[in-house]
């Protein structure tokens, strides 16, 4: 990364911090509640505003720290950063990864968790670029041992898939209880 | 002697003993691989653990705790990368060892060093835990209030050059912990009229996404390296006992800065190491071979950062107090299965406690014995791709976080953190503020109303003698980090107008 990158990323961090803090400032009134007669300390509302108002005075002291280290660049770098958005671009990178994500948990209820997973493993393989059968093989394999290992062994809880209803009773509870 | 006898009576059962085995090898194998790190492997095993016994479900996630750092050093000496963060400094002499083609060497020496680091550790503790009995239930609400406030306090001004953006992290983090209702009036705190945020932010769902889905973005942005594989052929495995037996008190010293570095909240392995490097550089009747292949420089990284996991359970389970994010993450656990860590625990809960101090030992045993016959093996697992691994690092998270409560919403929320703590590694930002803050700030709050009651004026918070000696500390930490900070402007100012007059 450019310094004059990291500089728009910080700068960028600082700004929404800053809003963010303000933000909750003003939402106190309204999400948190106040109790006549009762002592501030005990208040319900006294302990998320002083988490608040710290985060607030650090939000700004960075801020602060962020805009004297950007004033004392040379104007060179200057226009440099302020011309180049290229780190923020990379905050966004990693929105497709996120649906991708999603996707595999709205399908786990649909498919079951052995189908959606080895879907998951496979299409991510291949979405990343390798292509070698002995990676689709090793894919496959690591995405069957995560199964069987907390489905099957450790019982972690995992919503089961649709479609075993429709399979004959026996084989719908093995499915059930294991995949 | 009863109790004793009880905890280990623990091990006699089979499941402890899976735990100990998956634990030290799962460990070693997670901290070989660059990218991973304990950190990640905890948050998504931590679920997992909750149907567990609390000794199986502590004693799996101690061995990844303990193990994850000898395994870290294999690629910091191997091919100059780090397996965990804490192995950083093993990189400069552990590296220019296998340059000088005695890899070997480094490794054994690593491993031995990291042995002594964690057994003294554990040794440590043991001895302590008669004071530490003694001394836990003196500890009032306000005590232990004081105590949390220093631990956000030393979490804060350890981040050298970061300490403002630690703070915003920390706050943040406190914030996140009063989301939802709260246990007095039952009234709602920022929730926005949304169902999903009454019961608040569960804190396995911001770890995931902070910690595990985080590395998974950075892994599958990134590229796949090519790992050249090292050559351990034709060297000696005795040679890093014997340069441990050699620089004796360099081990001595380096453990027992972990142990100090460990029992204080909220400093770890990076000041633990840093210190301890720094020492037996000063020490050593060869400070110029320092980052050229010192055995000395490896034994103080490593026998340091493996001393903390034990010393830093001392603060857990005397007072409830993290120190670190895997000790938070740990913490949650004892919740669950109704232990609670603090001043009863010693009087309740005595076995559990042995229990845990032998898992502690027999963890390091087990790595040690493991990694004297595995090494070969292992450098395989350094060579994963690293956006493979990033596909398995995100399927993972899904087990972890789905298995809460088969929620979307939580999968949604814990993409968005993992999100925000790739903003935060893109930024080199650090993350564990914001657990801490989570995990601090929800006890801290637990702790400011139980000490109400006694209180009239907030004078009253330092009257009791523990209280006001952790206030004047803090107040000591909060001057020398100002008196730092004004050093290093001053010396920053000098440095400007030299080179404004040259």
């Amino acid at each position: 990364m450019k310094s004059s990158e990291y500089l728009t990323g910080e700068k960028a961090f600082a700004i929404l911090m800053a809003m963010f803090s303000a933000f909750l400032l003003y939402s106190i009134p309204s999400e948190t509640q106040w109790f006549n007669g009762m002592a501030l300390t005990k208040q319900p509302r006294f302990w998320p505003s002083m988490c608040i108002i710290g985060l607030s005075l650090f939000a700004f002291a960075y801020g602060l720290s962020v805009w004297l280290k950007a004033s004392s660049l040379d104007e060179c770098d200057k226009l440099d950063a302020s011309a180049e958005f290229g780190e923020i671009k990379h905050w966004f990178r990693p929105i497709e990864f996120v649906v991708y994500f999603l996707t595999y948990v709205m399908a786990v209820p649909w498919l079951g968790y052995l189908l959606a997973t080895l879907a998951y493993f496979l299409l991510m393989t291949l979405r990343m670029g390798y292509r070698k059968k002995s990676m689709l093989w090793i894919s496959a394999a690591t995405a069957l041992l995560i199964v069987v290992l907390f489905k099957t062994l450790l019982q972690v809880k995992i919503s089961s898939g649709a479609w075993y209803d429709l399979l004959p009773d026996s084989w719908a509870t093995f499915m059930i209880i294991n995949f | 002697m009863d109790v004793l006898l009880q905890s280990l009576d623990t091990f006699t059962r089979l499941d402890v003993w899976f735990a100990l085995l998956a634990g030290s090898i799962g460990g070693v194998i997670i901290g070989a691989i660059p990218g991973v790190g304990p950190a990640v492997a905890i948050a998504i095993l931590l679920p997992a653990t909750y149907s567990m016994e609390p000794i199986v479900g502590i004693t799996l996630l101690i061995g990844i705790y303990g193990a994850s750092m000898y395994g870290g050093a294999i690629p910091a000496i191997l091919i100059n990368t780090p397996g965990t963060p804490v192995n950083a400094l093993t990189t400069y002499d552990g590296y220019s060892m296998t340059k000088q083609g005695r890899a070997r060497r480094a490794l054994t020496l690593a491993y031995w060093s990291s042995f002594f680091g964690g057994i003294f550790s554990v040794v440590c503790l043991m001895l302590m835990t008669s004071i530490i009995a003694q001394v836990a239930p003196l500890f009032g609400s306000r005590d232990i209030l004081m105590a949390a406030i220093l631990g956000l306090v030393l979490v804060i001004v350890s981040h050298r050059g970061e300490s403002l953006i630690a703070g915003v992290l920390v706050f943040l983090g406190m914030f996140i912990s009063t989301i939802g209702m709260e246990s007095i009036r039952y009234t709602k705190r920022f929730t926005f009229d949304q169902s999903w945020l009454n019961s608040g932010m569960d804190l396995i769902t911001v770890l995931l996404g902070l910690f595990a889905m985080s590395q998974a973005f950075v892994l599958l942005i990134g590229n796949d390296s090519k790992v050249p594989m090292p050559d351990l052929k034709g060297q000696s495995k005795r040679e890093g006992f014997y340069d441990l037996m050699k620089y004796k008190t360099v081990a001595v010293i380096s453990a027992s800065m972990g142990v100090i570095m460990g029992i204080i909240p909220g400093v770890g392995e990076f000041l633990a190491q840093f210190f301890s490097y720094n020492i037996a550089n000063n020490i050593s009747k060869k400070p110029e071979r320092f980052g050229h292949g010192a055995p000395e420089g490896i034994i103080a990284s490593e026998a340091a950062n493996n001393a903390v996991p034990a010393a830093a359970m001392i603060p857990l389970l005397a007072l409830g107090i993290p120190g670190e994010a895997l000790t938070a993450m740990m913490l949650s656990v004892f919740y669950v299965h109704s232990i609670i860590p603090g001043p009863n625990l010693f009087i309740n809960h005595a076995d559990f406690v042995y229990g845990l101090y032998m898992s502690l030992f027999l963890v390091n045993v087990l790595i040690m014995m493991f990694l004297l016959v595995a090494t070969r093996p292992l450098l395989r697992i350094i060579q994963i791709p690293q956006r493979f691994l990033g596909v398995a690092i995100m399927g993972l998270s899904f087990v972890g976080v789905y298995s809460l409560r088969n929620s979307l919403v939580d999968c949604m929320l814990c993409a968005g953190f993992g999100v925000f703590g790739y903003i935060l590694r893109r930024l080199k930002m650090p993350i564990v503020p914001i657990i801490l803050g989570i995990v601090l700030g929800n006890i801290m709050e637990q702790k400011f109303r139980a000490g109400m009651a006694r209180v009239n004026d907030f004078t009253d918070f330092i009257d009791r003698p523990i209280s006001f000696s952790i206030f004047v500390i803090i107040i000591i930490v909060l001057v020398v980090h100002g008196r730092n900070i004004w050093r290093g402007y001053k010396t920053k100012q000098a440095k400007q107008t030299t080179a404004t007059d040259q």
